[in-house]
């Protein structure tokens, strides 16, 4: 148990990042304001997961202009799925285990 | 991380999960009522022009009924959607996949009624190319069933029972499920114009 747990993604295995790639993982690509709205998390918090999930390759993020607003929309990538799959996974073994 | 740590988790993995699942609401009613509308026009027009006798007309009618109405109609009613969707801070993904099946149903249906109209079968079986098509469109609703929306599982039950309709009723009813795909469409964009107002998206 306690190497499964070891081998947890810590990118991922946060409260508000695992809720920012689970918001995503349907495919849409979501704005900074639906994520901050639906998701619950302050202005600055949510943009340091973001930043972080960006780091990671996780997600990606593109600019676009809309009546001259600035518009940051956030989606996920493969390597964001795969990711999340894996600690699908981990999580199930950590819970055959624990059996 | 502690056993209810875990726990927790694993309950918010479950609402990822249910969030994966797919939508049963289309908010592309008005394009499936549109086409729909206008695909019904063309066969109401078809059947007039053929009963007054005007046959070398009817080939035309399609064509500039689609090309000059449906598809610029359903692009502005596409990118109003889109935009309104967009507005709520949601970008919808593209449908690959909804996209490949239907160019795979057009071009089976189109090499169809290539190799019929070739060979000459068409000349004493016209209604042949009404059962091919009705049938291909009975298993894209199908797919769009399971990969877009609820309604459109009632259009592929329409469209199978106007094939069978057709069959029991004879020849003198072999133009009804061509008539249906207008028709099915129609009820589709009906239903999901219900589904979409019973269940507005979220903000």
């Amino acid at each position: 148990m306690k190497n499964l747990v070891l081998d947890l993604d810590d990118a991922v295995l946060s409260r508000p990042r695992l809720s920012i790639l689970a918001a995503l993982v349907g495919g849409d690509s979501l704005d900074f304001t639906f994520l901050q709205k639906n998701l619950g998390i302050s202005d600055g918090n949510l943009g340091t997961h973001l930043r972080k999930l960006e780091a990671e390759k996780y997600i990606r993020s593109k600019k676009v202009f809309v009546n001259r607003k600035p518009k940051t929309w956030f989606q996920i990538t493969s390597e964001g799925r795969n990711a999340l799959a894996r600690l699908f996974r981990q999580l199930e073994e950590m819970l055959a285990e624990s059996k | 991380m502690d056993e209810p740590n875990l726990l927790n988790d694993v309950r918010f993995l479950r609402d990822v999960v249910a969030r994966t699942q797919p939508p049963d609401v289309n908010p592309y009613w008005s394009v499936t009522l549109s086409w729909g509308c206008i695909i019904t026009l063309g066969y109401a027009v078809c059947a007039l022009l053929g009963i007054s006798g005007k046959l070398t007309v009817i080939p035309w009618v399609m064509p500039i009924l689609i090309f000059l109405i449906a598809l610029p109609l359903s692009s502005y009613l596409r990118r109003k959607v889109r935009r309104n969707i967009e507005e709520r801070g949601v970008r919808p993904r593209s449908r690959k996949d909804l996209m490949v099946c239907w160019l795979s149903i057009s071009a089976v249906g189109i090499l169809w009624s290539a190799g019929l109209g070739f060979s000459g079968a068409l000349a004493g079986h016209w209604y042949l190319l009404v059962f091919i098509w009705g049938s291909l469109y009975f298993v894209g609703y199908m797919m769009n069933g399971v990969l877009l929306s609820v309604e459109w599982f009632w259009a592929a039950a329409a469209m199978l029972a106007s094939l069978i309709a057709a069959f029991a009723a004879g020849p003198r009813f072999y133009w009804l499920p061509g008539f249906w795909i207008g028709g099915t469409h129609i009820l589709a964009g009906m239903l999901g114009r219900r589904n979409a107002r019973r269940r507005p998206l979220a903000a």
